[in-house]
Formats: structure tokens, C-alpha cells, sequence
């Protein structure tokens, strides 16, 4: 038997950025059932280990780690080149799991925090899609899996600094869509309502809406290989943030949300 | 740094009382080294995925980690199938992964949504214990986080005082973010089932030295409303792990694959007269009379976890909950298991699962439930008079030298805990050591003065 250790990366591989998440671990747990090589990128070094480890004995695939530092963006040249070191070239795909969130009164007491969420959110991310998604292009090949959030499809004051930095990625991701639209390189848009993650425990949400991670990682995956464009996760979030869009301004404004 | 937490009221599987307690559940280790750290939390207590029956799991006024997100495969040797995983990792998931290779784990209680952790912690046995021992029998090393927040690796050879206080210690030596396991090679995923079915106890005792004998996996189910000369009939069943050539043609090909039954979920609280006399006694006759002395080639999980396609099936007691209700009593004389089975007849509290086994020789866990002798669980419905009931029971118990499950008790006072588990005082002396500030606590440890009562205000 091969020993799980000595296993060599295939091209039908994914870099899952943010792995150390409960949405990226439940995504490259669905690559990873599929027989996709796994190359998990993360802040937290001791932690995204432990995760390849188990993805290498739950699936048997190849699964290795990187340090990635989505804040950084100076950094992401030398990373994307150890990328293609270590699987020998470009990933098939990539997902974006990575993702700061402040608490909203904090944030507005400090501009550092809402300089920090707009450099993870908005500006790490675009700035690995724009350094890979072109040679993506090229190629005229592979995917990419973005998560945003509904926070950014209407600003609320309850979270509207989190909440821009996803609706700048939205349209973002909406616009690397239509640059791509006719070529075979797919970009989906995901969409999370309220999940049941660290970053939610302890909010008392209603039960209903919340998706566990690993429901969500099934959704997700399914959306992609259905070649869907944007998912919401629930998919009754969709219908929900449809109404939150269209609430008059005078009746929003009374809200709480 | 503080973690978010959330208040909640959770009960033991019995669903017979909801204190409130705060709840962590991370996701890194340091966030759960954070979380211990927590200096308005009085104490804490490891929670897996709640199946212990009574008070064993919670930790009322106090806080609760839930580890069921720390369950990650971290390393594992396929030549001398030892696997090392974090404490959430659940049977379930052992049993997807593994069984497919060929392994499982070592002892399979009665449900597979257990995490090892909770294995450790109650020590579990299942069908084989007179074979195979506990969990704890099958487990090398710990690395525990002890009171004062660091790790210390044990097992037999190192710190093993700790080792075996925590086989069986209820979580009180501090939280098991690792363990290392042996499992089981096996050449399919089915076993071999003999059904005998006995007219009366002594038939059913008299067959079961045989079985245990023939078959490494044993149990027996008692009718526990057949009155007089039928007192105690049942059926026995024993058990091997099936071979290859033992299966039908249409197995053959995928032996360790069996496929699976969808689940069926209880989707509300029962009314209180589901599970009573009469539907069970209903529910006994047909299942005695269904079970003739045969014998069956069946998938795995069928012979080991039959209420596990069932989920929430503790919802069928209705509102007021259950208790369970685990005795052993030492060596081979019968009479204090007779005297109880007779108290639990007459009194014609229909228990709905009342299975018999004998144990082979405990381990060295300082509070482990199994000894050598015959072992009884029931489940009894809280109705009016069920402490008054169980009271009775627990004289029978004392009397004849044989002591309660913890995972499964509710309701046993601090005494009869002391008197029946006599290293009770080894095991304070090695919490003291490792735990002197009391950062582990909980509901059932204060209630059976395995510690002292809390010294902070409760923060609930």
C-alpha cells in the first residue's frame, strides 16, 4: 500500500486559501472525497497541518500546507510561486475562504480594524485572483470558488464595514465573470447566510437559518459542479436578501438589521 | 482574548433535567487553550455528543466544551493499525473511514455517535467485554491539558497515576486533546448471529456461559415483564465477526461496504404513554417471539448500533425523560441479579431495553464500571415514584457488592458512590496533583462527593 506520506500531487488539484475555516475545511473535504490533490494555505500554521493530516488519512489523496498570509499582499507573488513549486504548476482551481470580521462598534472606533477587514476581504483576495486567474485565461482552464456573503448585498449598520468589503468582492467576482464568460475558466460566487462557524457561536442565532459547515461545503460543491454562477447558502437567503434589497429606504431605516 | 460562549440548558441522553451552563466549542487548539483561560468561568467540564444517560456531562452553573469540532485524524499506522486522533473524533466517523480498510474500533457500545473522548471518559464496554476488555484496555496514551492549562502526555509507562484516573474519570483529570488507539483488523464488515431463545433466566444464564464461550461478542435482552416461571426470558444473542466465505454470493464482492439504511428521525417529544406498560409489554411479545433460536449473517452496524438508525429515539420517553439504570455485580453468584430482576418485575415498570451481559476482569481505571460478573441495564420512564423505585434497587446493589455505571447514572448519592467505588480516594489524591485548582468539575462529580463542592459562584 502507498504510503499516504510519499503521495504526489495530480493535476487535478485545488488550493484552498483560508483552510484553517470551517467553510474551507468542509470544501476541501469535498475536493478531497472527489480524489483531488489538496495544496491548504493558511495563517495558522500548527492548525492547517493538523488539518492536511487528517485530510491525508480520511481520503488518501495528496494534501500539503503553505503559510498564507491574505493581508499581506506583498507576499502573494512569492507564495503563488511556491504554489507551483510544490504541486509543479498552477492549481486546477482555487476557493477563497479567508475572511475578517469585526464587531461593527469596535470597528467604528477604529480605523485599523476596518483598514485590516477591507486589506483581508477585499484587497487579498483580489489581488490572488487577478495574479492567477489570468494565466487561468490563457490556459483557457480551471475555476475558482469565491466566498462572499450576503452581508454584502444591501449595508446595514448592524455590519456594513464587513458588509462593503463583501459587496465590493461581489462585484468584483461579477465582473470577472462577464470577463470570462466566454472562455471554459468558471468563477463562482458564493453567498453564506448565517453559518455555524466560530464566527457566529455564541450569537444566538435562530436555528433555522444557520448551515453547518459541512452542509455548506455540500452545497458549494454541488453549485460547482453544476457549474452554477452564485450560490446562497441557504438557498433561501436569496429570497430573503431579495426583500431586504428591495425595502423602501423610509421602512429600512427603521430597522434593526 | 475571550471566546464567545453560549448559555444553555442541556440535559444527559435520559432528558431528565436541564441545568444551565455556559458552552464553548472551538475549533483550534488555541482557541481552546483560550477558552481554559477564561477566568470567569468557575470550571469546566469536555463534552462529546451528550449520549451519556444522566449528569455525567454537564456541569451546571459552570461551562461545558463541546469537542465534537476538535475531530481530526492527526496520524495513523496501517501496519499496526494505530490510530491518533483529537478527542471529538467520533466512532461514526472511525467506522466510515476505517471500516472500509478493514478496521474498526476495538469496543463498539451501543450507539457509534459517541466521541473518543467520551470513551475514554466513561471507559465504555460493549459486546465483547469478556473478551476484549473497555476502551481504555485498547487506548496507549493521552496528551491531557491538565489544570493549570499544559499538556501531559500519559499511558501506561508515563504518568500513568494519570493514565488511569482518566480511563473512566468522568473528564475530572482535565480535557483529552489526544488520544492514541488500537483497532481491529477484520475481514468483512458482517457478522455471524446466533439467536437463542430462553424460556426463563436460568435457561438464559445457563446458555450464555456457552455462548460466551463459542462467540467473542455477547448480549442478551430481557423480557422484563414475563412474570413467575418466564421471569428473565430473553434472547441471547452471540456474535463473530463474519469471514469471507461466510457471505451470501450478492456480499462477496464488497465485504467491507454493507449498504446503509437510510435513518428515520423521532420528530417530536412522545406522548407519555408511548413507551408503557402495555406498548411494551406489545412491543416484548412480538420481539420474543420474532427472535426463534436461529442464526443470521448481518452488516456490522446492524448486530452493534440497532437504535442507531433511530436518531433522537430518547424523544420516545416523552417530556419527562428516562433514567438508565446500569448495575454489575461481582463473580459468578446470580442472587443479587435475581433479587432485582424479581424487584423490577413486580413492580412491572416496563423498561424498554433490559439487555444482560457478563464482563471479564476490569482494568486498572481507577472509577472503570466493569468488574468480572453479570451486568444489567435498564431504562425506566420517569413516572411518579421512580426515585422511591430506584432507591429500592440501590439497597439490592449495596448488598451484594455491585456499584452504578456513572455514564449512566442520575441519581445515586454520594455514599453509596464512595462505599462502591472504593479508589474513589486514590483518584482525589491524583486530581489534587494535576487539578488543584478544581478547573475540571461537574454536575455528577460534586453530586457524588468524587469532589468537593464548588468554591466560586456559580456563573449561571
Amino acid at each position: 500500500m502507498l504510503d499516504i506520506n510519499e503521495m504526489k500531487p495530480t493535476s487535478k488539484s485545488v488550493l484552498v486559501l483560508g483552510s484553517v475555516s470551517a467553510v474551507g475545511k468542509a470544501i476541501a473535504h469535498e475536493f478531497a472525497k472527489e480524489g483531488y490533490s489538496l495544496l491548504l494555505a493558511d495563517i495558522e500554521t500548527e492548525e492547517n497541518e493538523r488539518m492536511a493530516k487528517d485530510i491525508q488519512i480520511r481520503y488518501r489523496v495528496y494534501c500539503d500546507t503553505l503559510f498564507f498570509d491574505a493581508g499581506d499582499i506583498g507576499s502573494h507573488p512569492a507564495f503563488l510561486n511556491k504554489v507551483i513549486e510544490k504541486i509543479n504548476g498552477l492549481p486546477e482551481g482555487l476557493v477563497i475562504c479567508f475572511g475578517y470580521m469585526p464587531l461593527q462598534e469596535e470597528a467604528q472606533k477604529d480605523f485599523e480594524l476596518i483598514k485590516r477587514t477591507i486589506d483581508i476581504n477585499f484587497t487579498g483576495a483580489v489581488s490572488i485572483l487577478e495574479r492567477i486567474i489570468g494565466r487561468f485565461e490563457e490556459r483557457n482552464h480551471g475555476f475558482a470558488i469565491v466566498i462572499s456573503s450576503v452581508a454584502g448585498d444591501r449595508g446595514r449598520k448592524s455590519n456594513y464595514i464587513y458588509g462593503s468589503t463583501k459587496g465590493a468582492l461581489t462585484r468584483y467576482v461579477e465582473g470577472l465573470q462577464h470577463r470570462l464568460s466566454s472562455t471554459k475558466v468558471r468563477v463562482l460566487l458564493v453567498k453564506p447566510g448565517f453559518m455555524d462557524t466560530a464566527m457566529t457561536y455564541g450569537l444566538n442565532l435562530p436555528q433555522r437559518l444557520l448551515a453547518s459547515p459541512e452542509e455548506a461545503g455540500r452545497i458549494i460543491h454541488k453549485a460547482w459542479k453544476r457549474k452554477k454562477h452564485v450560490v446562497y447558502v441557504k438557498w433561501f437567503w436569496q429570497y430573503i436578501m431579495l426583500i431586504i434589497q428591495h425595502l423602501p429606504r423610509f421602512v429600512f431605516h427603521r430597522t434593526q438589521l | 482574548m475571550l471566546i464567545q460562549a453560549e448559555k444553555k440548558k442541556l440535559s444527559g441522553w435520559g432528558r431528565y433535567s436541564f441545568p444551565e451552563s455556559y458552552v464553548f466549542r472551538p475549533e483550534k487548539w488555541k482557541t481552546l487553550d483560550a477558552v481554559l483561560k477564561d477566568d470567569r468561568i468557575p470550571d469546566f467540564l469536555a463534552r462529546g455528543l451528550g449520549r451519556s444517560y444522566g449528569d455525567t456531562a454537564l456541569n451546571e452553573g459552570g461551562a461545558l466544551v463541546n469537542m465534537v469540532r476538535l475531530n481530526r485524524f492527526l496520524n495513523w499506522n496501517e501496519e499496526d493499525g494505530v490510530l491518533e486522533c483529537e478527542g471529538g473524533v467520533t466512532l461514526k466517523e472511525i467506522l466510515e473511514v476505517f471500516l472500509p480498510r478493514g478496521w474498526m474500533p476495538y469496543v463498539c457500545p451501543g450507539t457509534k455517535f459517541v466521541t473518543v473522548g467520551g470513551a475514554i471518559a466513561n471507559d465504555i464496554h460493549g459486546k465483547n467485554h469478556h473478551e476484549e476488555g473497555s476502551f481504555g484496555n485498547h487506548v496507549l496514551s493521552l496528551d491531557l491539558i491538565i489544570g493549570d492549562g499544559s499538556v501531559v502526555r500519559c499511558s501506561r509507562d508515563e504518568n500513568a497515576d494519570l493514565f488511569w484516573a482518566t480511563i473512566g474519570g468522568i473528564g475530572m483529570t482535565g480535557i483529552i486533546r489526544t488520544a492514541k488507539i488500537r483497532l481491529k483488523k477484520v475481514r468483512t464488515a458482517y457478522f455471524h448471529v446466533d439467536y437463542y431463545q430462553a424460556r426463563n433466566l436460568d435457561d438464559l444464564l445457563e446458555k450464555m456461559k456457552d455462548y460466551d464461550v463459542k462467540y467473542p461478542y455477547t448480549v442478551a435482552w430481557l423480557d422484563c415483564l414475563a412474570q413467575k416461571e418466564s421471569m428473565g426470558r430473553g434472547i441471547l444473542m452471540g456474535g463473530r465477526l463474519a469471514e469471507v466465505e461466510d457471505l451470501p454470493p450478492r456480499w462477496k464482492n464488497a465485504p467491507l461496504t454493507p449498504k446503509r439504511k437510510r435513518d428515520i428521525t423521532v420528530p417530536f417529544d412522545a406522548p407519555s404513554w408511548a413507551l408503557s406498560q402495555r406498548t411494551v409489554g406489545i412491543f416484548n411479545s412480538w420481539y420474543y417471539d420474532l427472535n426463534k433460536t436461529r442464526y443470521e449473517i448481518t452488516p456490522l452496524e446492524k448486530f452493534f448500533f440497532p437504535l442507531d438508525r433511530i436518531l433522537e429515539w430518547n424523544r420516545m420517553y416523552g417530556k419527562t425523560g428516562f433514567v438508565q439504570y446500569q448495575v454489575v455485580f461481582p463473580g459468578s453468584d446470580i442472587k443479587g441479579l435475581k433479587i432485582l430482576l424479581e424487584q423490577l418485575v413486580s413492580s412491572q415498570r416496563a423498561s424498554f431495553l433490559t439487555v444482560l451481559k457478563r464482563f471479564g476482569p476490569g482494568n486498572e481505571g481507577l472509577l472503570s464500571f466493569p468488574m468480572e460478573g453479570y451486568t444489567l441495564a435498564l431504562d425506566i420512564p420517569n413516572h411518579a415514584g421512580l426515585v422511591n423505585f430506584i432507591e429500592d434497587l440501590n439497597l439490592i446493589v449495596l448488598r451484594y457488592g455491585g456499584r452504578l455505571y456513572l455514564a449512566k447514572d442520575q441519581l445515586m448519592s454520594d455514599s453509596m458512590f464512595r462505599e462502591t467505588y472504593p479508589h474513589w480516594i486514590q483518584f482525589q489524591e491524583i486530581k489534587t496533583k494535576y487539578d488543584p485548582g478544581f478547573r475540571f468539575s461537574s454536575t455528577m462529580a460534586r453530586r457524588i462527593g468524587l469532589i468537593p463542592e464548588r468554591r466560586r459562584a456559580p456563573i449561571c
